[in-house]
């Protein structure tokens, strides 16, 4: 988002970046100097201006016990509009995946260009197709179709589905952060014009640069790498670490080298997450691989870079990630990937690199275990190569290649927004 | 006669939605019109701060004198045709609809 500002400023000087944010206590020196420290980005401070909304309550999920999909969707309708009370933009850009809210601007104003940037879409196909699902290994939703609760539930999905399409079609320029997005993003919007170029994918800003500045990849630091793996993922029950633990206890019992397992990721405070890592922990205690097994909360970048540089796995569990940008971190640090056969990781991420594999797709606890035990026996050489595909298959993610896709997309706007303004 | 009204008027009954669709897309509109014009003056106000706030520090310094190296391969992503300097003095306003923001 940070770099999408940055690269719009940058090419088109004069142009002003309002930001409409619920965050009241956002200060623009303050937040200027915090990304650019914190992520190295530089923001031109006298052109941005934030328009500070007061109706947030009504995108949030605790506001809708039920209904929340359709209330939420509704309530970036309120937000929006709000919004345009306070200053009418002269191109409209969502970043957060309210789709109605884009909607609603080229009702009010037709001639305001507009466009979305699609992280997840709201609704998938999987999920509407995960309710009937019988093996449980489809996410959250996983067999919730059965009875007539479960059929209420799939009909309002569907329903809801349809209102998303439409209001998705209302859209000028469409941006998907993955091939998977994309792929759902064109079957839920079904774009009159042509499919094949509706939607782009433009792959969100990872530390690519910075990481092959950090972490070297070279054959002494082969030499230091241990038999461990990583996996970099908040902790939230659709991130499936169960099924890496029990992957990992079955790898453990099978090896005689003594391999570890790092978990790292956030933990959201109050919320159900908090339990959710006690129960990983336990898990682990009964699976019998606690003392392999590190639990990291919250850590910071300095601990993170510490365990890219020393492990040799990177590792995901999640069924249909979006993109999943902790595989392309580990990727850029030299760690090779065993990841989930679908979404993200398998459509953009761990794809050969000038025709040779640079990890392995899963799906099982025991394809995970087997694919760990592949890596561990590979040939020293043939998994140092490994790591130098995998880091150079990255660059595709880099800021750099972010900017530029972006400011394509953005010229597409501004063209329109000029061409209205000409005509009479 | 009267069945001939009767008749152009059953007609008109399957028009019906498109004309309410019509006006509802038609005071959507009017909304939105209204909308720019109660806002015009603190659009305005915004613009003319904002080109103080970019007078004030070109007065200090050139702008782009921060170009390093990621900044000019942006620029050079522009597509000016044959050869012209890229058009950059486009100076509307990009609302980013972002109502949260997560900062590590």
């Amino acid at each position: 988002m940070w770099a999408a500002i940055a690269a719009t400023q940058r090419r088109w000087p004069s142009a002003i970046c309002a930001v409409y944010t619920g965050d009241h206590d956002i200060d623009r020196s303050v937040l200027v100097s915090t990304v650019k420290n914190r992520f190295d980005i530089t923001l031109q401070e006298h052109s941005l201006v934030f328009i500070y909304l007061s109706r947030r309550r009504y995108v949030l999920p605790s506001t809708y016990p039920s209904f929340t999909l359709l209330g939420q969707s509704l309530g970036s309708v309120v937000l929006a509009y709000e919004a345009f009370q306070l200053l009418v933009p002269d191109i409209f850009i969502d970043t957060m995946g309210y789709a109605f809210a884009v909607a609603l601007c080229k009702y009010l104003f037709p001639k305001v260009p507009t466009a979305a940037y699609v992280h997840y879409p709201t609704i998938s196909t999987d999920m509407l197709e995960s309710l009937d699902d019988k093996t449980g290994a489809k996410g959250m939703h996983s067999g919730a179709g059965t009875g007539l609760k479960g059929k209420g539930k799939k009909n309002y999905w569907r329903i809801f589905a349809w209102l998303y399409g439409w209001t998705g079609r209302q859209i000028d320029v469409v941006m998907c952060n993955s091939t998977w997005t994309q792929g759902h993003i064109r079957q839920l919007w079904k774009p009159r014009r042509d499919p094949s170029s509706f939607a782009a994918v433009v792959y969100p800003p990872c530390p690519v640069e910075e990481l092959q500045a950090k972490i070297s990849v070279t054959p002494e630091s082969e030499r230091a790498r241990e038999d461990s793996i990583l996996y970099i993922a908040q902790f939230r029950p659709e991130k499936n670490h169960s099924l890496i633990l029990q992957a990992f206890a079955k790898y453990y019992r099978s090896s005689n080298k003594k391999p570890k397992l790092v978990l790292i990721g956030s933990v959201r405070t109050n919320t159900p997450d908090e339990k959710h890592i006690y129960n990983l922990r336990l898990e682990a205690r009964e699976l019998k691989i606690n003392e392999a097994t590190t639990f990291i909360c919250d850590a910071p970048f300095s601990v993170i870079l510490q365990h890219l540089q020393k492990s040799s796995i990177i590792t995901n569990g999640m069924y249909s990630e979006h993109f999943g940008i902790g595989n392309v971190e580990g990727l850029a640090a030299g760690l090779i990937p065993v990841v989930h056969n679908s979404g993200g990781p398998k459509l953009d991420i761990v794809i050969p690199y000038e025709g040779e594999i640079i990890g392995y797709l899963t799906e099982s606890d025991q394809e995970y275990a087997d694919a760990f035990a592949k890596v561990a026996s590979l040939d020293a050489q043939q998994r140092y190569a490994m790591r130098v595909r995998g880091r150079a298959s990255t660059q595709r993610f880099s800021e750099a290649v972010f900017a530029k896709k972006w400011i394509e997309q953005m010229e597409t706007l501004v063209e329109m927004a000029e061409s209205t303004t000409v005509s009479p | 006669m009267a069945a001939s009204s009767f008749v152009a008027l059953l007609a008109i009954i399957p028009l019906l939605p498109f004309l309410g669709l019509w006006l509802v897309k038609l005071s959507m509109r009017v909304v939105g019109w209204s909308l720019e014009s109660e806002g015009r003056d603190r659009r305005a106000a915004i613009i003319a701060k904002i080109v103080k706030d970019r007078n004030a520090v070109s007065a200090g310094h050139h702008l782009s004198v921060e170009a390093d190296e990621g900044w000019e391969k942006i620029e050079r992503t522009g597509t000016a045709e044959n050869g012209q300097p890229l058009r950059n003095t486009w100076d509307g306003i990009v609302g980013f609809f972002h109502p949260f923001w997560y900062l590590p």
